[in-house]
């Protein structure tokens, strides 16, 4: 009876393993079709071409080539970043695959490293759109590979002391990337698509939560807001893929002058019983008590003396 | 491979669409966690793709596997050591049934094991194809699914003695 019930347990491990899989499908297909389509042909190794890259093997062994030789950069193709209809879900995705060595430390002489590999926390990759007024928006990335070592193949991990390379792409209206740069100057070899990185907004996937953190920027609206009284906030900054917003601790407002329009004030990472809800597909709301710091005019606070006004803070989708 | 021959990417297309779900079964049955095993997926395919980066292609379902193999292989190796999953078993204790369980003791295999097990059973290859696969005599893989079911039984008989006694 108890071999049984092993077997026909067995018989539905593939069910099992299909239920707990997270992996995308056809995110992977995607990825994998891009991988296609950026390979060169094949073409037969000739003798002279094994022996010619031997040669080179040895001569690169014994250094001094290696920079001589480097692969040169080559700029980046269209990306094709498209933005999903507003409250949709998103994630950006990217396709990273580098030559590391040059930035991250060498796996080896002349090796390489070549992986692909969906962005799951912002612990491993953090990205950040920031919308235009004439229109695109600005796309950066910041990969930190501490935290994918040892959790499947991402990047090496960054050497102590290593600065964490932040690519941004510049992006026009139409989703063409416009300029690529790097920082520091090493991480260019990233930029470049087949030795670089790719990057897409993908529709439909899981969304982590995002924290707001100190110098998130707000605008206050509508003007006129006065200590005491219930205000709007407009919140301009990076939202994509922002459903759900968790707020904790005490409010506290500093800076910036409140109740002007068009104006900052810099919100602190410290907020109080929060209840934040979706109000519609594009914009969330939050309510909760927070202590203001109110300047009386212009940019200097004239009072600290905490105001525990009831404040609601609507978050809005911009792009 | 698409400049090589038209219709390559649509014929891997069909491929992978054919492949995907049983690369991604025997990767998660051998690496046990979610996110590893999207990983060594995804490496799985990139080095596949590698592999068959010539002007004429073939694409092979058992050299796929080979592949997905190796990079399990080196993912377990390389995994971050974390205990298993406390997960509760089915209310029949004589029953199987709950596939959480049967998973979880599944994963607490020794690896040859629980790579046969894996093959025989979450792919539903045949005898012969998990030979092929695991490049070993039939009588070999015969022995350590019997061995695999026996502490499979042994494992989930414990568990619930254990259960019974707290």
């Amino acid at each position: 009876m108890l071999d049984d019930g092993l077997e026909r347990a067995l018989k539905g491990l593939g069910a099992e393993y299909d239920r707990q899989c997270t992996q995308d499908a056809d995110l992977l297909w995607w990825k994998l079709r891009d991988t296609v389509q950026a390979r060169p042909g094949h073409r037969p190794v000739q003798r002279w071409q094994a022996a010619a890259a031997a040669l080179v093997a040895i001569l690169l062994c014994a250094g001094g080539l290696e920079h001589l030789l480097a692969p040169r950069p080559q700029p980046v193709p269209p990306v094709n970043l498209t933005f999903m209809p507003p409250g949709m879900p998103l994630r950006v995705a990217y396709v990273v695959r580098s030559s590391f060595r040059d930035v991250l430390g060498p796996s080896g002489p002349g090796k390489t490293h070549e992986t692909v590999s969906t962005i799951r926390s912002e612990q491993q990759i953090t990205e950040a759109v920031t919308p235009k007024s004439q229109g695109g928006y600005v796309l950066t990335v910041r990969i930190d590979a501490k935290s994918a070592s040892g959790n499947g193949p991402l990047v090496p991990e960054n050497p102590p002391g290593t600065p964490a390379p932040v690519l941004t792409y510049d992006v026009g209206p139409s989703g063409r990337v416009l300029k690529a740069s790097a920082t520091p100057a090493s991480a260019e070899a990233m930029l470049y698509k087949g030795k670089a990185v790719s990057a897409a907004l993908m529709p439909g996937l899981p969304v982590p939560d995002r924290r707001l953190e100190p110098g998130d920027t707000w605008t206050v609206s509508p003007a006129g807001a006065a200590p005491g009284t219930k205000a709007t906030y407009v919140y301009e900054g990076v939202v994509h893929g922002l459903l759900k917003i968790h707020l904790s601790g005490v409010t506290k407002l500093t800076g910036g002058t409140l109740g002007e329009t068009g104006t900052e004030t810099t919100v602190g990472n410290d907020y109080l019983d929060p209840t934040t809800h979706l109000v519609d597909s594009t914009s969330w709301r939050a309510v909760f008590t927070g202590t203001r710091t109110l300047p009386a005019s212009g940019s200097e606070p004239a009072s600290t003396a905490p105001d525990r006004s009831v404040l609601q803070m609507t978050w809005r989708r911009i792009h | 491979m698409a400049a090589t021959k038209p219709g390559t990417e649509e014929a891997f297309e069909q491929f992978y669409r054919r492949y995907e779900r049983q690369v991604s079964r025997y990767l998660l049955g051998m690496l046990v966690d979610s996110a590893l095993a999207a990983d060594a997926s995804q490496e799985t395919w990139l080095r596949y793709l590698r592999y068959v980066n010539r002007p004429e292609p073939h694409f092979d379902g058992a050299l796929l596997l080979a592949v997905a193999r190796n990079v399990a292989r080196t993912a377990w190796r390389r995994r971050p050591r974390e205990a298993s999953a406390d997960l509760s078993p089915s209310a029949d204790p004589y029953s199987f049934e709950n596939s959480l369980l049967i998973s979880d003791l599944v994963r607490r295999l020794p690896y040859a094991e629980r790579e046969v097990i894996v093959l025989h059973y979450a792919l539903d290859l045949p005898l012969e194809a998990v030979c092929r696969q695991v490049r070993a005599p039939v009588g070999t893989v015969k022995s350590r699914l019997y061995r695999a079911r026996l502490r499979l039984r042994e494992a989930y008989l414990a568990g619930e003695g254990a259960r019974s006694g707290a």
